[in-house]
């Protein structure tokens, strides 16, 4: 009995700990991929209606000579005159343009700066508000891949692709987590890039230097042992080539007497290389990066293994690569010489830019996988009317880093760029990428997503109470377009989920139908002798209703301090099912690096809830059962 | 495995009828004085019993002044048992009837013995007197309240007591705690009171052994002191030394009739054994469903 009992807890227990885990893994994964998408995108987002874009504020700007005869940006418009247009010297107002709104001062209406007053307000009220102006565009992106060839010298190539422009949101509170940190391959890269410049190397390889501490190399494939790196007398494995032919060595030797190298103990003629990769602690020599012309002129302090035998002593970059380095990318101050690299300034995100001619993008980390690196050239292409015809417009840029773009389905084609840059676009560019309503507008970001609608609707009472609500419309992450199907399907994934754990609870309550109807003839005796002494069949009813409730109580709480449990070393989990598949059993681009492990409060109250009342049913079946049984018949047999 | 009941008793029989009459007894009884309303033997039996035994009387006058339509009249509150044309039928296998027109009137410290041979129906009688069981026909009082199907539970917890031939006490339980159950199904408090029966039994040693390590005797010496536990009017043994040797037969037979006659109560025996039916003031026989 005892065993039977114990089973039908274990079945249940085992029921909850999958319903717990499963749904609170994919609520935690629903929850990274909202914030994935709203980081970049924000949770909310205040866009001008085509009211803004007929009034005569933002008109106005076409006809002043202050604004250039260009219309403004809200960025421009928050940091300029509310009215550009002087009477006097501008051409006259179009009598078909709407009357200007005007304060209760006759001053023209500025709804930019009363919107962005109100979000200032908004950011005082609620902690951890940010917001900023943002504005889109769309073009062609081009880079130039210059890569080390296979034997010297280099190899160029090139990438085009049709692209969304945004601009790079420095006041995200999120925008630093989607950055990916430079990686030792653009490391590499950088220094790869210093080197056909032999006039500025000395200068570039510095700056570079200033930033990054190298602190371990490795060889590249085969390497060229340097001599006085080899302890004397004492053999290591190598590899012995002909020179030019790699693919031809003979396994062999290597040993070091004086001035000697000795090949299977005879005196080489031919180059020794090691094929194994060693990995070596280095530290810059600095005095030789005074006169430096070339990679190659820079050397190190190194101290590596191969096999048991210690490697030490002092050699060029030649052969080896970056393998781990300390990278700045904080700065309290702007840094003297300006990173390749999305950097910070306290707290404020900064895209790097060299000139006006040449400012720092960054691309999503789809870019990075196919082999785009940190300091590779390009140019945003846009065509513009220009006095003859339409031409195409180019604006240089570098790749300043990488950023992941979650699940956003343009987000392997959007380039974040400096705000200016898209605004440029916009205004000279003769293709219309967006709808006016949507290219521009305010980003709005919060400490929960789930506070977007509550915002929303405190920024449209404010709007509104300030006469400025039609010229503005409030979007919440769960109307844009791009996330509405995703928001549907979680929706419709945790319907469904619920379901099936619903339908496989009941299965596993049924357990204890079984349980208790043994447990009924089991006790036949003892029923019957209790209803002699006067227990009612109410009383005797509850006994084992509630025994089955208590059975469903008890089940809960195994199975939630298991799925606890589990959630706590989920990925020693991951890591096993990874062995089991011989593979990554959660894919990093869909799941994140590793799977949440935050226990889901409503999978919590939903099998909390759920269990105890379907046990409660199942117990009240035997329950019934135990209540019909004739005292008279059960004493009578015994 | 252990099933509690008492505290789901309580409301209901804080709604059938009082508690605690010891203190209210004494004022009744000698208010309406025991020899006007009582035949003479069972008020000289109250008269002999002791401690808080017997209440009874004092719970039967509670109960008529809580609820007078469902009490008789005072003389009739004497008779512990009163059926009349109790019938019992089965429909299958065959329709037999088992029982015909049974008419008994068992008075407070009466001893009724049952007699009669294998399958006449000694058992189906009694329990249905002791509303185990439904009669196919008749009617059944019990201290004057008159047995329906909603208040068995009541009857059979405060003024019927069991003892069986087979015992039927709960095996994994301790001597002490079987004889505390009707107690505990009435939400009562009755531990003193179970030591004194264990002890008039003889089973003082005995009160914290399982069931199911005592002998025979002792088992039915704890089930005469289950029976007595809630101060029945009413006890009723179904062949109660069917399983016993004969000395342990006439310890028990001594022990019961002893039992029901010091505190007055109403005793009603079904048994083969004539000798011991001697014992009893009235012997019925029960032949052809028929009390003779």
């Amino acid at each position: 009995m005892t065993l039977i009992a114990l089973m039908s807890v274990g079945v249940i227990s085992l029921v909850v700990w999958l319903i717990v885990l499963f749904l609170s893994v994919t609520e935690g994964i629903e929850k990274t991929w909202l914030h994935k998408l709203t980081s970049l995108n924000a949770p909310l987002r205040l866009t001008p209606t085509q009211n803004y874009y007929s009034s005569y504020y933002y008109l106005a700007d076409s006809i002043s000579d202050s604004s250039h005869y260009t219309a403004r940006s809200l960025h421009d418009k928050l940091l300029g005159p509310t009215d550009p247009h002087n009477q006097e010297t501008d051409e006259a107002i179009p009598t078909y343009w709407s009357p200007p709104e005007k304060n209760a001062d006759g001053s023209l209406r500025d709804p930019v700066k009363i919107a962005a007053s109100i979000l200032s307000d908004l950011k005082k009220e609620t902690e951890g508000l940010a917001y900023q102006d943002f504005e889109m565009s769309g073009g062609m992106l081009k880079l130039e891949l210059v890569r080390p060839a296979v034997g010297g010298g280099e190899t160029h190539s090139f990438l085009t692709q049709a692209s969304y422009f945004a601009s790079f949101a420095d006041a995200s509170p999120y925008m630093k987590e989607l950055i990916s940190p430079p990686s030792m391959k653009d490391l590499n890269h950088l220094f790869f890039l210093c080197a056909p410049e032999a006039k500025n190397f000395q200068k570039k390889a510095s700056d570079l230097l200033s930033q990054v501490e190298i602190k371990t190399l490795k060889t590249n494939g085969i390497w060229r042992v340097p001599l006085a790196l080899l302890p004397e007398n004492t053999p290591i494995p190598a590899t012995a080539h002909a020179k030019g032919i790699i693919l031809t060595g003979s396994e062999g030797t290597l040993k070091r007497v004086g001035s000697n190298l000795f090949w299977n103990d005879k005196i080489s003629t031919l180059p020794i290389y090691l094929d194994k990769e060693i990995s070596f602690d280095a530290k810059l020599v600095k005095s030789s990066l005074e006169s430096a012309q070339k990679q190659a002129d820079l050397r190190f302090h190194v101290q590596g293994t191969t096999g048991n035998t210690l490697l030490k002593g002092e050699i060029a970059w030649q052969g080896v690569e970056i393998a781990d380095a300390n990278i700045q990318t904080i700065f309290s101050h702007q840094p003297h010489t300006t990173p390749f690299w999305v950097y910070g300034i306290g707290q404020k995100l900064v895209l790097p830019t060299f000139s006006s001619q040449e400012k720092g993008i960054m691309l999503s980390k789809q870019f990075q996988d196919n082999g785009v690196r940190i300091g590779d050239r390009g140019y945003l292409a846009y065509p513009a009317a220009t006095a003859g015809a339409l031409q195409e417009q180019r604006l240089s840029v570098f790749v300043a880093g990488f950023y992941d773009p979650g699940v956003l389905t343009i987000g392997n084609k959007c380039v974040l760029a400096p705000a200016n840059v898209v605004h440029l676009i916009n205004t000279t560019s003769q293709v219309e990428h967006f709808d006016k309503t949507s290219r521009e507008g305010f980003a709005v970001w919060m400490k929960e997503i789930k506070q977007a609608p509550e915002i929303a609707k405190k920024l449209q009472a404010r709007l509104k109470s300030a006469g400025i609500d039609h010229y503005w419309k409030i979007t919440t992450y769960k109307e844009y377009d791009f996330a509405k199907d995703l928001l549907q399907q979680f929706q419709s994934d945790r319907y469904l989920f619920t379901l099936i754990g619903l339908v496989i609870l009941l299965v596993a309550c049924s357990n204890i139908i079984s349980f208790l109807v043994i447990l009924v003839n089991d006790k036949k005796q003892e029923i019957g002798i209790l209803q002699a002494i006067g227990a009612s069949r109410k009383s005797i009813a509850l006994i084992f209703g509630g025994l089955g409730a208590a059975l469903g109580v008890l089940s809960s709480a195994v199975g939630v301090a298991a799925a606890l449990l589990t959630l706590k070393n989920l990925d020693k989990l991951v890591q096993f099912l990874s062995f089991l598949q011989g593979h990554d059993a959660f894919n990093a681009a869909f799941f994140g690096s590793s799977l949440p492990q935050e226990l889901s409060f409503q999978a919590l109250l939903f099998v909390l809830v759920v269990t105890p009342i379907l046990s409660l049913i199942a117990g009240l079946i035997p329950a019934w059962k135990a209540c019909r049984l004739s005292p008279s018949a059960i004493l009578r047999s015994e | 495995m252990i099933l509690y009941t008492n505290s789901l008793k309580k409301r209901e029989f804080d709604k059938k009828g009082p508690q605690n009459f010891c203190s209210e007894r004494a004022t009744i009884v000698n208010r309406q004085g025991a020899s006007e309303n009582e035949n003479s033997e069972a008020a000289e039996l109250r008269k002999r019993s002791s401690g808080p035994f017997s209440r009874e009387a004092g719970e039967q006058s509670e109960l008529a002044r809580r609820d007078p339509t469902q009490s008789k009249t005072d003389s009739a509150s004497c008779l512990c048992i009163n059926a009349k044309n109790i019938s019992k039928s089965f429909k299958s296998p065959t329709a037999t009837t088992i029982l015909k027109n049974i008419s008994l009137e068992v008075q407070a410290g009466e001893t009724v013995a049952i007699m009669g041979k294998s399958g006449e129906g000694k058992t189906t009688l009694l329990h249905i007197l002791g509303t185990l069981e439904p009669a196919t026909e008749g009617t059944l009082e019990i201290c004057g309240l008159t047995a329906t199907s909603s208040n068995w539970n009541y009857l059979r917890n405060q003024k019927i007591g069991f003892i069986f031939q087979a015992f039927n006490l709960l095996e994994d339980y301790t001597v002490l705690e079987n004889v505390l159950m009707p107690a505990k199904i009435a939400n009562q408090d009755a531990h003193e009171r179970a030591l004194e029966l264990l002890q008039e039994v003889g089973l003082s040693h005995r009160k914290d052994f399982p069931a199911k390590l005592l002998s025979g005797g002792e088992k039915q010496r704890a089930a005469i002191a289950r029976a007595f536990l809630n101060d029945p009017a009413l006890i009723l043994a179904d062949e109660p030394s069917g399983n016993l040797d004969h000395a342990n037969s006439t310890i028990i037979y001594n022990l019961l009739l002893g039992a029901a006659q010091k505190r007055g109560k109403a005793l009603i025996v079904v048994t083969h054994d004539s000798e011991l039916a001697a014992l009893c003031q009235k012997t019925y026989s029960l032949m052809d469903g028929e009390l003779r």
